[in-house]
């Protein structure tokens, strides 16, 4: 039997792509798998492969795992017409709402894959989603049976990271307390609302508290806005840093001192499990599955709360010990919840549900 | 958990606060409107990508124009008479090379610009620069270095002596050893697009003998390799003779092979035979995952080359106290060049075993065991004299040492444990 999994981007940092590779790396040990994608980042060339050199002597014996999260011409009719079984692994596909303002080539994308996601729900024998949030995406388009389980994280890996040494260094030179952001910089996750809390956090609470955001500049635009505003605001104890390499990212977990996540909208936020992982309290806001990961552990605000509320929220934190203590010890119960092993097992114990006989399906 | 706080408390507080330092003006009405507006005006600011995307262009055409020209090296010379030895080399070498210094010199030219271009954006700090960008500019200073580097080497070349000039033309006969060595791996590719209009599952039957007959020959094997630490993947499983026997003994094992016509008559006998290559299964497999590999009269039909990457991967991809299994034609039997080894037409070249052990024990196998089998039948051999008179033992001794020589085992195996 071959388990492939296809993707429509593989890139080093990807939740997805990582999630991937844990799953292909535990399904080799029962049959032949591989991991195949449309676009690929040359630092994972060795590790995945152009789809279209994906097998074409497959059977309904074989298994391909689909994952979702974004459109991609030409990449449902291939799924269509694959003779394997086909399981979706869906990871949510982002509103096309937030991008049409500034990326409306992007919010295009998503559209399509809005749309995509239909015909994948027809032709697929089962489902996988990350969370109970996106299980409800698919029985909206009339998919049942739905299997919930968390990615296939690696907690391990970022835990065991040597910390990067400068930025150690700079983090211990700080005089005030660090608050960590980690995302893409993307519209919906609204980067610029953790630079206003800061900014508010500074004038009212803390000066020398400071902020690093940490995550790729997925769309320019507001990448360079992100740092404009962070200019205009006058913010000195803002950072933006663009990509960060594993090693850093460790260094910055281990040396802040809350994890702010100010996303309107997650499948499911590894960020958060990373965090409770290092012992960080994290505040973010009741959008998306971001309540379903923290699971209690993590000061989550309603939707509403804005820049004054996740201040106060921070302030609460940084500087209640009580409450500190309590959500570190909280978010370590949950990551004990999330290990590498129980939530590659949770997950291959979801697949093979979907993949028994009357298991899974599910048409539309 | 103890001391547990009331989150639902702790947030309801949080609320009470901002609208508390709301009421008191320690944020005032349309502070978060003002921010928002803040950021909302740097959104609408020009579009950077429209920068980025003007260097790229650039980049693009850099990259796409056709810098060559062709022209002539300098044959001056200080050296009495050298300029007739120059001349005569340049001409030849001119043609060559089709003035490359100066198409190098071009390009660098051309790209120093855009790289200060991109440096500018770098040193503008309103300005964003995207990842991909930072990666171009580290790979164009690396190609600039570079052609820095081979100019200085040709001013050398074009500006002292003729004999580094005839350095170059020996460059170019290594050029020709090169079209040489391409011609002999298309030769390879060739012979492994191998495409018999007949069936060659009927043609082993008589090169290698009936699956009954490989099955006698290959129990022991078997026996050895079911307590092998994982599973065993027969490499060129063909008719799956050796995989039933492993699966006869419980043992976890599947095959790759070429064929296709060879993987369905498998399929159809309930054996787990895939269609591919077997370099590129022993690539997907996962370090340290199978108890045994094995390549019964595979090695043969391998490139050199194959054949080292090949033993190289086995190596990772074996459990310890794995095993590494090869039988192949023995090279030492000149019997077999007669009988055997080129009644197959797919077979590339013999693999002598005293290479393939030195290639073993240098991939890191410490533990290598040799098995001579299939010794050709007494019958055919030279007879010796029974007598007891000197002539007729002389006469003895050399037909043994003749029979050693041409009727050595026909095959021989190696099994290598990691």
């Amino acid at each position: 039997m071959r388990i492939s999994q296809l993707l429509v981007g593989a890139g080093p940092g990807d939740a997805v792509t990582g999630a991937a590779l844990r799953l292909r790396d535990a399904l080799r040990r029962i049959a032949s798998s591989s991991i195949y994608a449309v676009h690929i980042h040359p630092a994972l060339r060795s590790d995945v492969v152009d789809l279209h050199r994906f097998p074409l002597d497959g059977s309904p014996e074989d298994v391909v795992i689909v994952h979702v999260s974004i459109g991609e011409p030409g990449f449902v009719d291939f799924v269509a017409n694959c003779p394997e079984r086909v399981v979706l692994c869906y990871h949510n596909i982002t509103p096309a709402r937030f991008f049409e303002p500034t990326e409306p080539a992007f919010a295009a994308r998503v559209r399509a894959g809005r749309w995509e996601l239909r015909t994948l729900a027809a032709v697929a024998d089962g489902a996988i989603a990350d969370s109970r949030f996106n299980a409800s995406d698919l029985e909206a388009i009339g998919m049942s049976g739905v299997e919930v389980a968390a990615p296939p994280l690696d907690l391990d890996r970022l835990l065991g990271t040597e910390p990067d040494a400068a930025t150690v260094a700079e983090l211990e030179g700080c005089s005030g307390p660090v608050v960590l952001w980690v995302g893409q910089v993307l519209p919906h996750k609204r980067p610029d609302l953790a630079v206003d809390a800061l900014h508010l956090l500074n004038v009212n609470h803390q000066p020398d508290a400071r902020l690093y955001l940490a995550g790729r500049y997925t769309s320019p635009v507001w990448s360079s806005a992100l740092v404009r505003h962070v200019e205009s605001l006058k913010l000195p104890n803002a950072r933006v840093l663009g990509s960060v390499s594993d090693s850093q990212l460790a260094a910055l977990y281990r040396g802040a001192d809350a994890l702010l996540i100010t996303s309107e909208h997650e499948g499911f936020c590894v960020p958060v499990v990373e965090a409770f992982a290092f012992g960080l309290p994290v505040v973010a806001r009741a959008y998306g599955a971001i309540g379903e990961t923290a699971a209690g552990a993590a000061m989550v605000l309603p939707q509403e709360a804005g820049a004054p509320e996740l201040c106060e929220a921070l302030a609460r934190v940084l500087t209640d010990d009580a409450v500190r203590v309590d959500l570190v010890s909280r978010g370590h119960e949950r990551a004990a919840e999330l290990t590498s092993e129980t939530t590659l097992v949770g997950f291959l114990r979801s697949l093979a549900r979907v993949l028994e006989p009357d298991g899974g399906r599910s048409h539309p | 958990m103890t001391d547990t706080t009331d989150l639902d408390q702790v947030l309801e507080e949080v609320r009470a606060a901002a609208e508390a330092a709301r009421a008191s003006g320690v944020y005032p009405e349309g502070l978060e409107e003002a921010l928002q507006s803040d950021f909302a005006r740097q959104l609408r600011r020009p579009d950077p990508r429209e920068r980025i995307l003007h260097l790229r262009h650039e980049l693009d055409r850099l990259n796409a124009a056709d810098h060559f020209r062709r022209a002539s090296a300098p044959t001056t010379s200080s050296v009495p008479g050298g300029s007739a030895a120059h001349k005569a080399v340049a001409k030849v070498v001119g043609r060559q090379i089709e003035g490359l210094s100066d198409r190098m010199q071009e390009f660098s030219q051309d790209l120093l610009p855009v790289i200060s271009h991109v440096v500018d954006g770098l040193q503008d700090p309103r300005s964003h620069i995207h990842d991909d960008i930072v990666h171009e500019l580290d790979s164009m200073q690396d190609r600039v270095a570079g052609l820095q580097s081979t100019l200085d080497r040709l001013g050398v070349t074009f500006s002292e002596t003729a004999s580094v000039m005839a350095r170059m033309l020996d460059h170019l006969n290594e050029l020709d050893g090169i079209g040489a060595r391409l011609d002999r791996l298309e030769e390879a590719e060739r012979r492994r697009g191998f495409d018999p209009f007949f069936d060659y599952g009927a043609f082993e039957d008589v090169a290698r003998g009936s699956s009954e007959g490989i099955a006698l020959e290959y129990g022991d094997l078997a026996d050895r390799l079911a307590a092998s630490p994982g599973p065993v993947l027969d490499i060129g499983a063909g008719r799956g003779e050796f995989l039933q026997l492993m699966a006869d003994r419980g043992t976890t094992c599947w095959g790759i092979e070429i064929d296709e016509q060879l993987v369905r008559a498998g399929r159809e006998a309930g054996l787990d035979v895939r269609l591919g290559d077997g370099v590129e299964a022993l690539r997907e497999a996962s370090f340290g995952s199978l108890g045994a590999i094995v390549l019964l009269h595979v090695i043969e039909h391998l490139t050199v080359n194959e054949l080292m990457e090949l033993v190289q991967l086995s190596r990772d991809r074996l459990a310890p106290g794995g095993f590494l299994v090869m039988e192949t034609p023995n090279p030492q039997s000149l019997y077999v060049f007669a009988r055997a080894f080129w009644l197959d037409p797919t077979h590339s070249k013999p693999v002598h075993p005293v290479y393939l052990e030195f290639m073993l024990r240098q991939a890191g196998y410490d533990h290598v065991e040799y098995d001579w089998t299939a010794a050709p039948d007494e019958s055919e051999q030279l007879i010796l004299p029974d007598d007891d008179s000197p002539l007729a033992a002389v006469v003895a001794e050399n037909a043994r040492r003749v029979n050693a020589l041409v009727f050595g085992a026909q095959n021989y195996r190696v099994v290598a444990i990691r």
